[in-house]
């Protein structure tokens, strides 16, 4: 039997942490109000931080801080602060991509140091590099094959973390700069533009041939479920999850998908499950672009490229809202993020074991009248069901 | 200032030595990005160099993945040595080799990142003697240019003259649209969603590469570089038919022509990028309503709903309880203050409790013009 690797899902804010850890992740990543790559996620305060620390360690999960944006000197003279508050709340590692920033980590504090995909380590000569700095885990550049993950672990000693599933940078991480230069946003330090995602009309210099409308720069989505067994046997210490930036449902399918094939595998040795399928399905039920196993197995192909507009059509399923509180046999009480119907059937998501559906037959504002239609950003009341708890996320298939 | 370039043939080298540069950078297919000559080439071309009593300089600056990289090895084995004065490398993994294996002077490319000081002196001790030089990155500012070359003890090569690199893929982009398995393909690209039209782009065996529309040009400010202590300064003149433009370049910053003349020998529009100033962090925080975003200094919660004329509906989230009779205030998504005495608190139920505390679902009197999002502090 082989060691388990840990499942790693993001966490935007500290709603989703929530999320993550209640659907099954082990561990999460985040970030502060500074120092990482999305600018655009809430992000936490440092109140938010220490709550996101104890929520997530109470039920065993792990917290790790990202701290991947190549920082400039003005950055790296604000660090200290953020460091000793990591430090004293206990954080579990932090993520990090530029050399002057681990640098001053190890001189600056005890936390343990995780390399961001952000470094593009490749190649275990690369891997010692970082080693010999303190490092204690990698998390490999995307272009990596199982194959040569398992030898840089082997010749390295050092915890491998690999992407499993999520969107995915078309350029080596750390080796695009588009958005600095024609945007003023520096995508290192947290401003990517996205300019991958563009359509682009390309013409070659040797020939007539003109490709007009093309998405040539686009990646497909990673999904590596059905090679989870390949990461286990590699040795694979964490496969992580992207999307800080995602939605809560992305957040919690992902993490409940990853984590019951992972338990499943820990109980039986193998991936056989009955279950297959329906996770499968479950990863379908998000918004993604067309899937890629990318370079897990082999190099990636002209396949992994994801030529068509951005679109959320790839998922009949829409969030509706979340369970807000429960009013014990009487009623679920739901924050509503999209709008239902009395009538409409709705697929109640536990945090683990199979979701519950709902033909919805009544539906009672807070104050007590029914009504048959609910509106975004309100509170509504829908029949009580037995083991659905606060944080439960509700889906439904769109209409057509 | 050492001025330096590339070669690919016997007669770059002749017009390196013409112009009196002292020093040239060799490249292989194998090894570098846009690598044009063989191993066997760039042994002929080392041997002509060293006799033209040139610094040869080996870049071996792709990226490599863990099973390329003893293939890459076995290229580097095949070059004679002997001939080359210094490699220059940027994947970490390949200066270890190179640490490792060779006995070589090192030049670390670092102009992927590396905007610290800190970073950039601990490579220059990591590499200590054997360090020859650091390549600084082109989004470095003159002020932090001079900084680090006051502040560090090994010298300083920027690019002064030459494309700007966007983005590096490992992956072949320009096949699958022209349906061609040629190696090496030009193109350029433009988008309706980007105001730059006309990126170079070039695909060959080591994925593919974008540039900026236009160079980046430093020549106008040669005297301030050579004032402020870099000691190189690179001229890439690869996307160019010939090493032509060496001369008029050189002519410019020797003040023997003025900018018109040089533009009219130079193919390529050009900019400054960030040489008088780097402010690529000021617009993040317009990519989100920080009105929304909590402080944490007597926070309460967040409103999840205003039901006119019915209640307020409020996530307790922070560490103080809400209790009843408690003074406090919403700032709502527009970034108004909107005071508010806490009169009565129900539950979901509507039934009166005393207090709410973290994770509870409150409902509070309905105020006018407080909406879903808006966050709750306690006055003191």
């Amino acid at each position: 039997m082989y060691k388990v690797p840990e499942v790693l899902a993001p966490a935007g804010s500290l709603e989703k942490l929530k999320v993550s850890v209640n659907y099954g992740a082990n561990a999460v990543y985040l970030a502060g109000q500074q120092f990482g790559l999305r600018s655009a996620a809430e992000n936490f305060t440092y109140d938010e931080l220490e709550e996101g620390v104890l929520y997530a360690h109470e039920r065993d999960a792990k917290v790790y801080v990202v701290l991947n944006g190549f920082l400039h000197d003005e950055d790296i003279a604000e660090l200290k602060p953020f460091l000793e508050h990591l430090e004293n709340i206990k954080i579990d590692a932090v993520i990090v991509s530029d050399l002057g920033v681990i640098s001053y980590v190890s001189e600056n504090s005890n936390l343990e140091i995780h390399l961001s995909t952000q470094a593009s380590c490749l190649n275990s000569y690369n891997a010692s590099f970082w080693k010999k700095l303190g490092v204690t885990r990698v998390v490999l550049g995307r272009e990596v094959t199982l194959d040569e993950a398992k030898q840089i672990k082997e010749r390295t000693g050092l915890e491998i973390e690999m992407f499993v599933h999520g969107s995915m940078c078309m350029a080596y991480s750390g080796n695009c700069v588009i958005s600095n230069y024609t945007q003023g946003r520096d995508s290192n330090r947290g401003g990517c533009a996205h300019s991958c995602r563009f359509e682009y009309s390309i013409k070659f210099n040797d020939s007539d041939l003109e490709a007009k409308n093309r998405f040539f720069m686009s990646s497909k989505d990673l999904n590596g479920l059905r090679l989870l067994e390949d990461f286990v046997k590699a040795g694979i210490d964490s496969v992580k999850i992207e999307g800080r930036m995602k939605s809560s449902l992305y957040t919690g399918t992902t993490s409940r998908v990853y984590s019951d094939a992972l338990k499943f595998y820990e109980k039986n040795g193998h991936f056989l499950s009955e279950d297959l399928l329906a996770w499968d399905e479950e990863l379908k039920k998000i918004v993604h672009r067309d899937y890629t196993t990318a370079s897990l197995s082999q190099r990636a192909d002209e396949q992994s490229i994801f030529d068509e507009r951005e679109v959320s059509k790839n998922s009949n399923y829409i969030v509706i809202g979340q369970v807000a509180d429960v009013i014990e046999n009487e009623a679920l009480v739901v924050s509503v993020r999209n709008a239902f119907n009395s009538g409409d059937a709705i697929e109640l998501i536990p945090f683990t074991g199979n979701t519950k559906k709902l033909a919805l037959d009544k539906i009672f504002a807070l104050s007590g009248e029914q009504i048959e239609r609910t509106n975004p950003s309100t509170l509504v009341k829908i029949p009580f069901v037995e083991g659905v708890s606060v944080d439960t996320m509700i889906r439904m298939e769109r209409s057509i | 200032m050492n001025i330096l370039t590339y070669a690919h043939s016997a007669h770059d080298l002749g017009l390196i030595k013409e112009n009196g540069l002292s020093e040239v950078i060799l490249t292989t297919k194998e090894l570098s990005r846009l690598g044009v000559n063989s191993y066997s080439e760039v042994d002929e071309l080392a041997s002509m160099a060293k006799k033209l009593e040139l610094k040869v300089i080996l870049e071996w600056d792709i990226l490599i993945c863990e099973s390329d990289f003893d293939t890459k090895v076995q290229v580097l084995r095949k070059i004679d040595l002997s001939l080359i004065d210094v490699i220059r490398v940027q994947d970490l993994g390949v200066l270890e080799f190179v640490l490792e294996n060779t006995d070589h002077q090192i030049q670390l490319l670092t102009d992927s990142g590396n905007h610290n000081l800190v970073g950039l002196k601990y490579f220059q001790d990591y590499i200590g003697k054997r360090l020859d030089r650091l390549i600084i990155s082109s989004q470095l500012p003159k002020d932090k240019i001079s900084e680090y070359c006051f502040k560090l003890d090994c010298d300083i090569e920027v690019l002064g003259l030459g494309p700007i690199l966007l983005f590096y893929s490992p992956r072949y982009l320009l096949s699958p649209l022209s349906e061609s398995d040629i190696d090496l393909q030009w193109a350029t690209g433009e988008s309706e969603e980007s105001p730059h039209k006309g990126f170079p782009i070039v695909q060959n065996s080591h994925g593919t590469f974008m540039y900026h529309i236009k160079d980046l040009n430093l020549l106008r400010h040669y005297r301030e570089l050579k004032e402020i202590g870099v000691h190189s300064l690179r001229f890439d003149y690869r996307q160019h038919k010939s090493l032509d433009a060496l001369s008029s370049s050189l002519d410019f910053i020797n003040e023997r022509i003025d900018e018109d003349k040089f533009k009219e020998s130079y193919a390529r529009d050009y900019i400054r990028g960030y040489f008088n100033i780097n402010k690529s962090n000021v617009l993040f925080k317009k990519l989100k309503n920080h009105k929304v975003q909590r402080e944490d200094t007597n926070y309460i919660g967040e409103v999840i709903e205003g039901k006119k004329n019915s209640y307020i509906a409020l996530k307790v989230k922070g560490n103080s309880k809400l209790s009843k009779d408690d003074a406090i205030y919403f700032i709502t998504p527009e970034g108004k203050r909107i005071e508010h005495k806490v009169n009565r608190i129900t539950n979901t139920a509507y039934h009166d409790i005393e207090f709410g505390s973290k994770d509870d679902l409150v409902l509070l009197d309905y105020r006018s013009g407080v909406w879903n999002k808006s966050q709750v502090y306690l006055a003191k």
